[in-house]
C-alpha cells in the first residue's frame, strides 16, 4: 500500500468514525423527536465538515499537479463544500428560532453535500496516487 | 529493472505450475473444439519478453497481470459474464479473465446485427409484448437494464435462462441461453418503475419484480402527492417461470401489495432459507419532495431515519395464500392485498440503518446481508434468529401499515465496519464476503462468522483493494450461489474518470478485474464499457453453457424454438400473391437468395419467409432490403419472417449483410415496386 493509499485510508477511517458516531436508531419522523434529530444531524453534519476540510486541506497542499481531471473534482468538491455551508447557516439559523424541523432538514442536505464533497476529495486524491 | 528479470526469471517455473491446470481446464473447456486446436504453454521465455516489458513501462505486477488475463488466440475463457446493459436495453456477454466482449444481447431495444426488431416479425411480435398497457400510445424504444439473473437448479446457475429488467418502464425479459436470444418481454401491468428484478428463487420457479418508485395502482390512475400515503403503493411480483416452456406464465404469477416505500434490491433465500426472499427499500419516511415548493429535495427528505426496512417474504406461504383465491385480479395481474398478506404472515420488516441498497444471502442460506449506503457497516441477520423472532412473535412494532417489525436486536447477528458508502456483497468459497464500498472507491474483502468462517478474525474486513471509481456492483464467480468460485470478482465502477483515452466528456464505465485467490487481491485489468452503464453482473463457469452452435434442424424459428411450417425450403421456394398480398418463400444460401427477384405493386402487403439452410457453423446470412428498414440476421437453420407495406415505388436491392463468401457481395437481389401511378 503506497503512501497515498495509506493516507487515503486514514481519511476514510475517520470520516467512518465520524459516521459510525452519529449511527444511531434515533428515529425522527416523529414531530416531537424533531429537536433531537435537529440536534443529531448538527453533529452529524458538523463533524464530517471538518473531516471534508481536512481532505480540502490535504489536497490544498498537493494541489492538483497540473491533472485536469483532479482540478475539476476540487473544484466540485469546493462547489459542494460551499452548497453543505449555505445549508448550515440556515440550519443554524433555524435551530435559533426553534424551528427543528426545518434546522433538521437543512442540516441532513448540509451533511448529504459534504458526502459529495468528500466522494470528490477522494477520488481526486486517488488520482493524484496514480500520477 | 531487477525486479522485472528476477520476475522473469521465475516465468518458466510459473509457466510450469500453471501448466497442468490450464491444460485440465482447456481441455474441459474446449471439448468443442476440434483436436488440435489447444496446445499447452511455451516454457521458454525468449529473452525479448523483458526488452518489451522494459520497453513498454510495464512493472512486474503488470506482466503478472498480463500473464493472469492473457488468453492466447483460439482459447477460451474460463467464465463467462452477464453483464446489464443499462441505456442501451441490452445484455452484454464478457469472457472472464480475458474481459473480451462476446455478444451483445438485443434485449429492449433493436439490435441490428442480429436483426433484433429491424424487421423481423418475431421480434417485433416479442418487443409488442412489453409495450405499454391499455392502449397507451406511449413506444418504449429504449430501457435501463439493472439485473441480470441466470436460471438455478438448487441455487446454482444451471446456464439455461437468464432475465434482466428494465426499471424504467418495469419490464422483465426472457433469454434463452440455447441460442443467447430474448424470448419473451413482460410489462409489469399495474406499476411503471422496477428495481428489486431480476432475480430468482432456487429452482427459478419465480423471477422476483419489486416497485421502485411507488404509484398508484394502476400507474396510469392519478393521485396527487398529497394522497402518497393513501393511495401511493408498490408491488412485490413473483413471475411464474415455465422452464419447459422457457416463458414466464402470468396466469401462475402474483403479487403482493406493498407500501409506499421504495422497495430496492432483493435476494432470494437458499438452503435453510429457501422459501423466503428479501428485498430492502427506502424512503420510509414517505417523503414527497418537492424542491420547487420549498419542501426538502428527496435525496434530503428519504434520509431523514436513521433506518429503513429491510423486507421479508415468505413466497413459499403466500403461493398458497394466491392458490387459494385470495389474490385479487387486478389488469390481469393477481395481488395479494397487503392486509391479507400481513395476516397470512407473508411480510414482514427488520428495521436497517441508513438508506440501504444490497441484500445478499450467503451461500448456505443463513445470513442475510444488508448494506446502507449513508452507514458505515454491512448487517448481517440471522435467518434462524429471524424464524425465531417471527415464530415468538418478537416484534419492536409495526409501521404505519401494520406490518410486524422484527426486533432489530433479536435478528441482527453482527454488524461490520466496512466504510463509506457500502453497497453490495458477493461469496467467495472460503468464507469471505466482499462489498463494494462507493464512497471509498475499494472493494472490501472481510470474513463472515460461524458457521461459514470460525477463524479469530470473523467478522472482521481484513483487507481493501482501491478501484477506480465509485464502485456500484461487485461481480465474483458464481459469487451469489451456493457455491461459489473464488478466483475473481469485477469491480463494476460508475466513474473511470482517467483510465481510458478521453472521448468526449461522457466517459465510459469501468469493469476492473480483481483476482481474489492469492492472500492479497489483486488488480489485473479496466475493461471500458461504453454503450451504457451496467449495473448488475453475473458471472458463471463457461463450461455450465451449452449454446446451440447451429439451430437444430432447418427451418427452426426461434421465437417458438421449433420448425416454423411456413418456414421456406430447397425447392419449395416460391412466390404466391393472394389479392393485395404477396407472400413469398425464400432460401437462403451461400451466394444467393431464391427468388432473386420479387415484383409487386405500389400497396400490396408483402411477407416473406426466408430459411438460412445452411448447416456449417458461423454460416450466417443477413437480409437487408434498402430503403425498407428492415434488416434481419439469419444463422444456420434459422427462419425468419417479415412483413412490411409496399408503399415506395421503384427499385430496391436486397443484399445480404454478412461477409458470408467469396461471391457474398453478389448475394443479392431487387424487390421490384411497380408503382399505381404512373409518373407525370
Amino acid at each position: 500500500m503506497n503512501t497515498l493509499n495509506i493516507r487515503i485510508s486514514y481519511v476514510a477511517i475517520v470520516l467512518l468514525g465520524v459516521l459510525c458516531m452519529t449511527a444511531g436508531f434515533s428515529l425522527a419522523a416523529d414531530p416531537s423527536a424533531w429537536k433531537d434529530s435537529a440536534v443529531s444531524w448538527q453533529k452529524q453534519a458538523k463533524d464530517t465538515r471538518v473531516v471534508v476540510v481536512g481532505v480540502a486541506d490535504e489536497l490544498g497542499k498537493t494541489g492538483d499537479k497540473g491533472n485536469a481531471d483532479v482540478k475539476g473534482l476540487i473544484q466540485d468538491a469546493v462547489a459542494w463544500l460551499g452548497e453543505g455551508d449555505k445549508n448550515m447557516a440556515a440550519a443554524d439559523e433555524a435551530m435559533t428560532k426553534e424551528d427543528y424541523e426545518k434546522a433538521t432538514n437543512e442540516y441532513n442536505m448540509a451533511w448529504q453535500y459534504y458526502v459529495k464533497a468528500a466522494t470528490a476529495g477522494l477520488n481526486a486524491k486517488s488520482i493524484l496516487g496514480g500520477l | 529493472m531487477t525486479r522485472i528479470k528476477r520476475l522473469l526469471a521465475l516465468l518458466p517455473v510459473f509457466l510450469l505450475a500453471i501448466t497442468p491446470v490450464c491444460f485440465t481446464s482447456c481441455k474441459n473447456s474446449g471439448s468443442e473444439k476440434e483436436a488440435g486446436d489447444q496446445g499447452t504453454a511455451a516454457v521458454d521465455i525468449p529473452a525479448s519478453v523483458e526488452e518489451i516489458a522494459v520497453e513498454r513501462g510495464l512493472s512486474p505486477k503488470d506482466v503478472i497481470a498480463a500473464l493472469k488475463t492473457y488468453i492466447p488466440s483460439g482459447k477460451y475463457d474460463d467464465y463467462v459474464m452477464f453483464a446489464s446493459g443499462g441505456h442501451s436495453g441490452q445484455v452484454f456477454v464478457i469472457g472472464v479473465p480475458s474481459m473480451r466482449l462476446l455478444k451483445t444481447i438485443g434485449v429492449f431495444t433493436p439490435e441490428p446485427w442480429q436483426g433484433w426488431a429491424t424487421g423481423s416479425a418475431e421480434s417485433q411480435e416479442i418487443l409488442s409484448e412489453g409495450d405499454m398497457p391499455r392502449g397507451i400510445n406511449k413506444k418504449l424504444t429504449w430501457a435501463d437494464v439493472h439485473h441480470p439473473s441466470l436460471s438455478e437448479t438448487n441455487g446454482d446457475y444451471d446456464g439455461q435462462f437468464l432475465f434482466v429488467n428494465d426499471k424504467a418502464n418495469a419490464r422483465v425479459a426472457v433469454i434463452d441461453l440455447r441460442d443467447f436470444e430474448t424470448k419473451q418481454i413482460i410489462k409489469n401491468p399495474n406499476t411503471i418503475s422496477d428495481h428489486g428484478a431480476s432475480f430468482v428463487t432456487p429452482n427459478t420457479e419465480y423471477v422476483i419484480e419489486t416497485t421502485q418508485y411507488s404509484t398508484p395502482l394502476p400507474f396510469d390512475e392519478y393521485a396527487g402527492m398529497d394522497e402518497y400515503k393513501e393511495k401511493y403503493r408498490g408491488l412485490a411480483t413473483f413471475h411464474k417461470f415455465d422452464r419447459e416452456k422457457g416463458r414466464i406464465d402470468e396466469s401462475q404469477s402474483f403479487s403482493i401489495e406493498l407500501p409506499p416505500y421504495w422497495q430496492d434490491l432483493c435476494d432470494a433465500g437458499k438452503k435453510v432459507s429457501d422459501g423466503w426472499a428479501f428485498c430492502n427499500s427506502i424512503n420510509s419516511e414517505m417523503a414527497t419532495g418537492g424542491i420547487n415548493e420549498g419542501n426538502p429535495p428527496y435525496e434530503a427528505g428519504i434520509s431523514q431515519r436513521e433506518a429503513d426496512y429491510l423486507h421479508v417474504f415468505n413466497w413459499r406461504k403466500a403461493e398458497q395464500v394466491f392458490k387459494e383465491g385470495k389474490a385479487k385480479d387486478l389488469n390481469g395481474q393477481y395481488i395479494i392485498p397487503l392486509d391479507t398478506a400481513i395476516a397470512e404472515g407473508l411480510i414482514y420488516f427488520m428495521t436497517i440503518p441508513k438508506s440501504p441498497h444490497g441484500v445478499d444471502v450467503s451461500p448456505n442460506g443463513n445470513f442475510i446481508v444488508a448494506s446502507g449506503k449513508l452507514d458505515t457497516h454491512a448487517t448481517v441477520y440471522s435467518f434462524e434468529k429471524i424464524m425465531d423472532a417471527i415464530k415468538n412473535n418478537k416484534v419492536e412494532g409495526k409501521d404505519p401499515f401494520g406490518v410486524p417489525i422484527l426486533n432489530f436486536a433479536d435478528v441482527m447477528e453482527k454488524q461490520v465496519e466496512i466504510g463509506l458508502g457500502p453497497l453490495h456483497t458477493q461469496f467467495d468459497n472460503e468464507g469471505n464476503a466482499y462489498t463494494s464500498v462507493f464512497v471509498e472507491s475499494t472493494l472490501a474483502k472481510w470474513k463472515l462468522g460461524p458457521p461459514d468462517y470460525d477463524g479469530p478474525d470473523a467478522w472482521t474486513v481484513v483487507e481493501k483493494i482501491p478501484v477506480q471509481y465509485n464502485i456500484g456492483h461487485v461481480v465474483c464467480a458464481e459469487g451469489d450461489t451456493v457455491a461459489p468460485d473464488g478466483k475473481y470478482c469485477v469491480a463494476l465502477n460508475k466513474w473511470s474518470i482517467d483510465r481510458f483515452l478521453p472521448v468526449g466528456p461522457l466517459h465510459p464505465q469501468n469493469f476492473q478485474l480483481i483476482d481474489i485467490s492469492g492472500k492479497n487481491m489483486q488488480l489485473l485489468y479496466d475493461m471500458p464499457i461504453g454503450v451504457g452503464e451496467p449495473h448488475y453482473v453475473q458471472m458463471v463457469k463457461a463450461d455450465k453453457l451449452k449454446p446451440w452452435l447451429v439451430y437444430p434442424e432447418v427451418g427452426f424459428n426461434p421465437m417458438t424454438m421449433s420448425v416454423d411450417p411456413e418456414a421456406a425450403a430447397i425447392g419449395n421456394e416460391r412466390i404466391v400473391r393472394n389479392g393485395d398480398t404477396v407472400e413469398v418463400w425464400m432460401s437462403v444460401i451461400r451466394s444467393h437468395f431464391n427468388p432473386e427477384h420479387i415484383s409487386v405493386k405500389e400497396g400490396d402487403k408483402v411477407i416473406m419467409h426466408l430459411t438460412n439452410v445452411e448447416r456449417a457453423r458461423d454460416a450466417t446470412h443477413g437480409f437487408a432490403i434498402d430503403g425498407y428498414n428492415v434488416n434481419l440476421s439469419l444463422e444456420p437453420g434459422e427462419s425468419s419472417t417479415v412483413e412490411f407495406t409496399a408503399d415506395k415505388p421503384g427499385v430496391f436491392p436486397f443484399y445480404c449483410t454478412e461477409f458470408c463468401s467469396a461471391l457474398h457481395l453478389e448475394m443479392m437481389g431487387y424487390l421490384l415496386v411497380q408503382p399505381t401511378q404512373p409518373k407525370s
